[in-house]
């Protein structure tokens, strides 16, 4: 049966980028790992803190602004992490285990998804962690257990966020290529979500195309196309 | 190969006619054995002969790639293969994956980072790939390559050809497999259980992507 907690093979699997790989283009999205930031109701002072507000609701209503705020969940030190990555994401649900959080060998961390509050964006330190889509999955995975005790497949999160994990991909190209040829960041990110919601002829707006798996690399030809037309 | 002949002489067949005085009289029974095993015989020879034809054509079609895969590493650099699989709109996540490096590394490639002939021709051989899946009249190697091989089942030919199995990557391109539960079953003899969920993303009253437990 797949509705169990998913355990990865190993860390690397779970980081999109850490530390200075880390890209300033990219939009900040769940899973994001912060430093040196305080959050609300959670004693200790500033801290490591882990982005757990859900993917598809970090923007304002106009959808590209970032939220005045986002929930963080308090990430800590784990140095004595169970000793395979089986029995930590297996055994220790009311935890979502940051294996090798600032690289390979560095220590063990750990995201406490009791200690949560809520953070004004202004207020966050350094990223210097972001979790690959399926790191994300795991982590949307444990939250519904915690919150429920129901456990759901990490792929039926996959299949509801992908989309939207391939447009922060696409965002952050289309950041990266403005920035190039000096445009603001706040007019660049306006513009993307305009070329990706703007209607088409003969077929869906890009942004439902997105859904379709299939579809994928079609949406990203025609945005990679218009970044060629628009920051040459 | 096995002699249909030798089968007239096997346990099985011998002493399949009765005696009647000097006239041999074949016995029904013992006739229509002989014919089960000869039928059977013949299925046995033919499921080698398929089952070698399969793998000499896997041979093949592994030389095929390794040889498109040269040829694109003997005209291109990592960058221009890079933008060629940009082109045919691979994402970052699965060149990287190709290429068995992280994200941030590809993307320093594409502005001359530095990296290893084994990269390159990593690099090269999907490239390759995606002219042999054109040449079985799929107009967009890429999207296809993301497509769920089954409905329902998360397993693409992406996953198949990141799992080393390029040649089945193929034999799907070309249809040569008829019931492609083979192939999941060849990707992962656990697929049923292991992709069996009992809940499903559907598109909520406010048109968001939601979950919910599978009607039944």
């Amino acid at each position: 049966m797949d509705d169990e907690l998913e355990i990865p093979d190993s860390s690397d699997q779970l980081y999109l980028s850490r530390g200075a790989d880390v890209s300033g283009h990219r939009p900040f999205l769940q899973g994001d790992v912060f430093e040196a930031t305080a959050i609300p109701g959670v004693d200790g002072g500033p801290s490591l803190a882990i982005v757990t507000t859900h993917a598809c609701d970090m923007r304002g209503d106009d959808g590209v602004e970032l939220a005045e705020y986002l929930h963080l969940a308090r990430v800590e030190e784990r140095p004595d992490a169970p000793a395979t990555l089986k029995e930590w994401f297996k055994y220790r649900p009311k935890e979502m285990p940051l294996p090798d959080l600032r690289g390979a060998g560095s220590g063990h961390f750990t995201a406490r998804l009791d200690l949560v509050g809520r953070v004004k964006t202004s207020d966050l330190g350094q990223r210097i962690a972001c979790l690959m889509p399926y790191g994300i999955t795991i982590l949307q995975q444990r939250i519904v257990n915690r919150t429920s005790r129901v456990e759901i497949s990490n792929r039926v999160f996959e299949e509801k966020s992908a989309a939207v994990f391939e447009e922060a991909d696409l965002v952050e190209e289309w950041i990266e290529s403005s920035q190039r040829v000096g445009v603001d960041r706040a007019v660049a990110e306006k513009q993307f979500d305009e070329f990706l919601g703007e209607r088409r002829v003969g077929e869906p707006k890009l942004r439902l195309q997105l859904r379709e798996a299939g579809k994928r690399p079609y949406v990203r030809r025609q945005v990679e196309a218009e970044i060629g037309s628009r920051f040459p | 190969m096995p002699d249909l002949d030798l089968l007239e002489n096997t346990s099985e067949t011998r002493g399949t006619a009765a005696t009647l005085g000097s006239v041999v009289m074949p016995s029904p029974v013992r006739t229509g054995e002989t014919l089960l095993a000869r039928a059977a015989g013949l299925r046995d020879i033919k499921r080698q002969e398929a089952s070698d034809a399969t793998a000499r054509h896997h041979e093949e079609i592994v030389a095929e790639l390794d040889r498109r895969a040269m040829l694109k590493v003997s005209k291109h650099d990592v960058p221009e293969l890079l933008a060629e699989l940009g082109r045919r709109g691979f994402s970052w996540r699965d060149i990287a994956a190709i290429a068995g490096v992280s994200v941030p590394a590809v993307r320093k490639w594409r502005t001359g980072g530095t990296y290893s002939p084994e990269r390159r021709t990593q690099l090269g051989r999907a490239a390759g790939l995606c002219d042999l899946i054109e040449h079985y009249l799929i107009p967009d190697p890429a999207g296809w390559l993301e497509t769920p091989i089954v409905k329902d089942v998360p397993v693409t030919p992406m996953d198949l050809y990141l799992a080393g199995l390029e040649e089945l990557v193929v034999d799907v391109a070309s249809r040569r497999v008829s019931d492609p539960h083979r192939i999941l079953g060849a990707f992962d003899s656990e697929w049923r259980e292991k992709y069996r969920t009992d809940y499903e993303v559907y598109e909520a009253s406010d048109g968001e992507l939601s979950i919910r437990a599978k009607r039944r």
